[in-house]
């Protein structure tokens, strides 16, 4: 027999442990942020505090009883947390944003900052938990019976919720934090996780593999029913509890506390959607097994719902049986700590804060300490939480089954599911809608589930369960109006959840949510498209940052308090010493802040009661946003103008780089046609004057001299002539009259007009492919210019031994194109960049040469004519003159 | 990874999640749950339990590739606002 004395010493120890772990925790993390403690691992292992002893000793007695059934309880969550982005990244983010201690402070501030609501959820919550507490409480008590024999199961239950109650005092409310993060117990209840899954595997394992001698044996004597159970797997039933605990998932207090206000990090819930999964796969994996195998070495009146403590008591293995109830030790302890916590935060700061603030605070704005009032009223409702259920066990009894007290609680904060979603997803949904809704579904859960579970003793006796009060068949709570052949619990879940849906969205759909609702509304359905922390409102206010300091050093702490403050005066710029000028941001700051102490509606209450804050009317909330939009409108015309002005000052720019860049060259153009200019004008002068001066000159030297004069006279003509030629054509006054020509009739005559200049250089003239047909539009003696100024330039420059130029003509298109090929190298690529300017000459050429216009005349003439002339260049590098004329 | 870019990402992540529930719903429940329930063994275990345990083991390492892809592109807490996401899906 295990020894008694060893028992309580190995609890005692592990409790120790356990406030150990949960001190240093809590100390170091005041000081220091521990990385491996925010790890996602941690997260998660927190979150299976989902797993009580309902599952640690009810599961295997409700495989026992109803087969596979009891899976149900773990594919729910299952799903929820593998479509974690669907709602609760959605819940968690919503729980930053807004500083959500709890999810009655969650659904009271979705719908308007309502402390009517948040009572209704605070009700609920604390009901609800009252049979899921005693349920622990009667596992506990029974699995210490199961050892101890002669036990008190009252007496032996009444310890146990005392003990718990201290736990959950001394650390989750040792402190206020400000936002209501417990990182102590979330430590100590992570060991505990580990604790009841290694414990529940290694009674597994001893159970398959030391008793049965395999899964294989485990299942040989098998029959369908023991798999089927209630003989409903699969059926309504199992849809019921699939439903149910994806729900509770996200409503249960405690669930809601360890997953959306525990949450340190966003991305620790991309972790827990597969490990907490993973975390259940391993819970449940030996409980059929452990049932089976309970059923067939446990004798008929053993309790199927001890089997995890009874295998290893009855094969005498007393170490393994010690592990087996710590392991439910730490699943009942950590459910209790977290859900006491988590409905005292609910208890004291709706139902209890809000009575103290209208007793104490109704006349003076400010006396007294709020914040040493909270802590008190948290432990007295975690008192009062672990009363309740020590009540509850005391007075049904105790039920059989563990599973069935545990359904109780699911269906009841099922409740809070058609508010829950509703208010994230739907913009419309209404502070009346689900209150109507709360109501609805509360009422009709307490009457056909919670009160007829304690079979008669309370409230309604057994005569009524069995025939309806007064008699009234239809009303009978099990079979309300005639509904029957269902199992109580869908019974149960179609009438309160569904009456509860309905409820909430017909109310919703018929009423109109008030200012403060729809503004708190798009922040919840949108939080993704705000960055968070979002205003909680537009106020006017009347606010003294005296009285706004004193509010809060009375409910943070006056080290906190003035560490805020101080922050605030920083980031307004007026230095840490004095206080902040309360402005919209600061108010709302400083309500987000109590809002993480004392829940949402109770501190918009405070401020708005304290400070003289006001909510601005509708109207006013109209001026404000026309005002906005106006301002916005003004600045848009404003930008509109700023990129007008831009592009016009750029465009100028352009312009009068323009202006600068032809002034430039029309400056460059003077200084050259003067060059130009003055070389034949210097020699007819210095001619002209020897002529005149020198009167002895012989009549052979004077005849040389006139025609000298003469050619430069002729030269200086030219020159003139070609320069008002390229300005005509260049300005576009001189329209020259197109008409069709031959192109190698053209050709030819060129060459003719240059023949003696042609026979006396040795240049060879060769045709490509130039076709007798192909014909072009010119101006012929246009065309003949350019054609002669090509190939007097071959003859000028071309040094190759035996000079020859080609000519070859092809249709490109529409137009003709004509390559005039010499093997003189042509011009290098430097050349060819200025060559078409006018006074240019290749670098080669010496002063002999002309004017340097023949070739920008020859461009211009061609564009004059639709074409153009260019450089090109072959693949050697040589250089090649190409034309292109429109074809005829 | 730009703003653009990172959208279709995450809507995508976003429609793998929900298909991904979607499909443990129904292979977990009645009607499509209940085509396995026959009464035979496979590997000396009745073919329920083990089509149970088999999808829930299926949605996990679902779950799995799905945390993973994520983690190449982590929303943190200095998130940039999400595009609207509509009211769900």
């Amino acid at each position: 027999m295990l020894s008694v004395n060893l028992l309580l010493l190995t609890c005692a120890g592990y409790v120790v442990l356990l406030f150990a772990v949960a001190f240093v925790v809590d100390r170091r993390t005041r000081r220091e942020r521990i990385s491996w403690l925010q790890s996602p691992v941690i997260y998660t292992l927190s979150i299976s505090v989902y797993c009580t002893s309902w599952t640690f000793y009810g599961a295997v007695g409700s495989a026992a009883r109803n087969g596979l059934e009891f899976i149900t309880i773990y594919l729910g969550p299952t799903l929820v947390f593998v479509g974690w982005w669907w709602v609760l990244r959605k819940l968690v983010r919503i729980g930053r944003a807004h500083r959500i201690t709890s999810i009655a402070d969650l659904i009271s501030s979705r719908y308007g900052k309502s402390s009517g609501l948040a009572v209704m959820v605070t009700l609920i919550a604390l009901i609800a938990t009252t049979p899921y507490i005693a349920l622990q409480l009667q596992s506990l008590t029974r699995s210490y019976q199961a050892i101890v024999q002669d036990a008190n199961g009252v007496e032996t239950a009444f310890v146990i919720a005392a003990g718990m109650a201290l736990f959950a005092i001394l650390f989750g409310t040792r402190n206020l934090d400000a936002n209501e993060r417990h990182h102590g117990v979330v430590a100590a209840i992570a060991v505990e996780a580990i604790v009841k899954l290694v414990a529940l595997l290694a009674v597994g394992v001893f159970a398959t593999y030391g008793i049965a001698g395999g899964f294989r044996e485990v299942f040989a004597n098998v029959t369908p029913e023991d798999i089927r159970g209630g003989g409903d797997i699969f059926g309504a039933r199992w849809v019921t509890l699939t439903f149910l605990s994806a729900t509770a998932i996200i409503c249960l207090p405690r669930q809601f506390q360890v997953t959306v206000v525990e949450n340190i990090e966003e991305r620790h819930l991309s972790t827990a959607s597969w490990l907490f999964p993973l975390y259940l796969f391993g819970m449940t994996l030996f409980i059929m097994p452990i049932a089976l195998v309970g059923q067939q070495v446990m004798p008929a009146q053993a309790n199927p719902d001890l089997y995890v403590l009874t295998l290893p008591l009855a094969a005498e293995r007393h170490e393994l049986a010690m592990l087996a109830f710590l392991g439910g030790f730490s699943s009942a302890t950590s459910m209790v700590i977290v859900a006491a916590i988590a409905v005292s935060t609910m208890v004291s700061n709706h139902v209890v804060m809000p009575i103290a603030l209208r007793l104490f605070f109704g006349n003076a704005p400010v006396s007294g300490d709020v914040r040493a009032l909270l802590l008190i009223s948290r432990r007295m409702s975690i008192a009062c939480i672990l009363g309740l259920g020590f009540l509850y066990f005391w007075i049904s009894g105790g039920s059989d089954a563990l599973a069935a007290i545990g359904l109780i609680a699911f269906v009841g904060v099922a409740q809070f599911l058609p508010s829950l979603l509703g208010g994230i997803f739907w913009r419309g949904a209404s502070r009346q809608g689900a209150l109507a809704g709360l109501i609805v579904g509360f009422v009709l859960w307490a009457y056909t589930l919670f009160i007829p579970s304690f079979g008669g003793d309370f409230l309604l006796s057994a005569q009524v369960l069995a025939e309806g009060p007064w008699s009234v068949e239809l009303l009978r709570p099990q079979a309300l109006l005639g509904l029957t052949g269902f199992d109580p619990i869908v019974h149960a879940v179609v009438w309160s959840v569904g009456a509860n849906a309905l409820a909430f969205m017909t109310v919703s759909s018929l009423t109109q949510p008030g200012q403060l609702e729809r503004l708190q509304g798009t922040l919840f359905v949108d939080v993704f498209r705000s960055a968070g922390g979002a205003p909680t409102g537009f106020v006017s206010h009347s606010a003294q940052s005296e009285d706004l300091f004193v509010l809060a050093q009375r409910i943070l702490g006056s080290d906190p308090a003035r560490h805020l403050f101080d922050e605030l005066a920083r980031s307004q710029g007026t230095g840490s010493g004095s206080l902040p000028h309360p402005t919209d941001a600061v108010i709302s700051r400083l309500e987000r802040e109590l809002a993480g102490s004392i829940g949402a509606a109770s501190a918009n209450a405070m401020v708005t009661r304290i400070a003289g804050r006001q909510t601005v009317g509708m109207s006013e909330l109209i001026e404000i946003a026309d005002e906005t939009q106006q301002l916005i409108e003004t600045s848009r015309q404003l930008a509109d103008k700023s990129v007008e002005l831009e592009h016009t000052a750029m465009q100028l720019r352009t312009a009068n780089e323009r202006l600068r860049t032809l002034d430039a060259q029309k400056d460059d153009f003077l200084s050259q046609i003067s060059h130009e200019l003055r070389t034949p004008m210097t020699s007819i002068r210095s001619f002209s004057e020897i002529l005149l001066t020198t009167p002895d000159v012989t009549a052979q030297e004077r005849q040389k001299f006139l025609s000298i004069i003469q050619e430069e006279s002729l030269r200086l003509t030219r020159l003139l002539e070609e320069i008002l030629d390229i300005s005509r054509l260049e300005s576009g006054s001189a329209a020259l009259e197109l008409e069709d020509l031959n192109l190698q009739h053209s050709l030819s005559t060129a060459i003719d007009t240059l023949s003696g200049m042609v026979n006396a250089s040795d240049l060879t003239v060769r045709f490509h492919q130039v076709s007798e047909h192909l014909a072009v539009r010119a101006q012929p003696d246009r065309l003949r210019q350019v054609f002669i100024n090509l190939l007097s330039n071959a003859v000028k420059y071309n040094r190759a031994e035996n000079p020859e130029i080609a000519f070859k003509a092809m249709q490109d298109g529409e137009d003709i194109l004509i390559d005039v090929v010499d093997n003189g190298g042509g011009v290098s690529r430097e050349d060819a960049a200025i060559v078409f300017e006018k006074f240019a000459r290749g670098g080669s050429a010496g002063p002999e040469y002309g004017a340097g216009l023949g070739l920008p005349i020859s461009r211009a003439i061609m564009r004059a004519m639709n074409g153009d002339l260019n450089i090109k260049f072959a693949s050697d590098g040589t250089s090649y003159f190409q034309l292109r004329l429109s074809g005829a | 990874m730009d703003r653009a870019q990172k959208q279709l990402w995450q809507r995508k992540v976003r429609d793998r999640s929900v298909v991904i529930l979607i499909i443990g719903a129904v292979l977990l429940l009645p009607p499509v749950g209940s085509i396995a329930l026959i009464d035979a063994t496979l590997m000396g275990l009745p073919v329920p339990v083990l089509y149970v345990f088999a999808v829930w083991a299926l949605l996990i390492a679902a779950a799995i590739s799905l945390a993973r892809a994520l983690d190449q592109d982590v929303p943190s807490d200095g998130e940039t606002p999400e595009q609207p996401d509509g009211d769900g899906p």
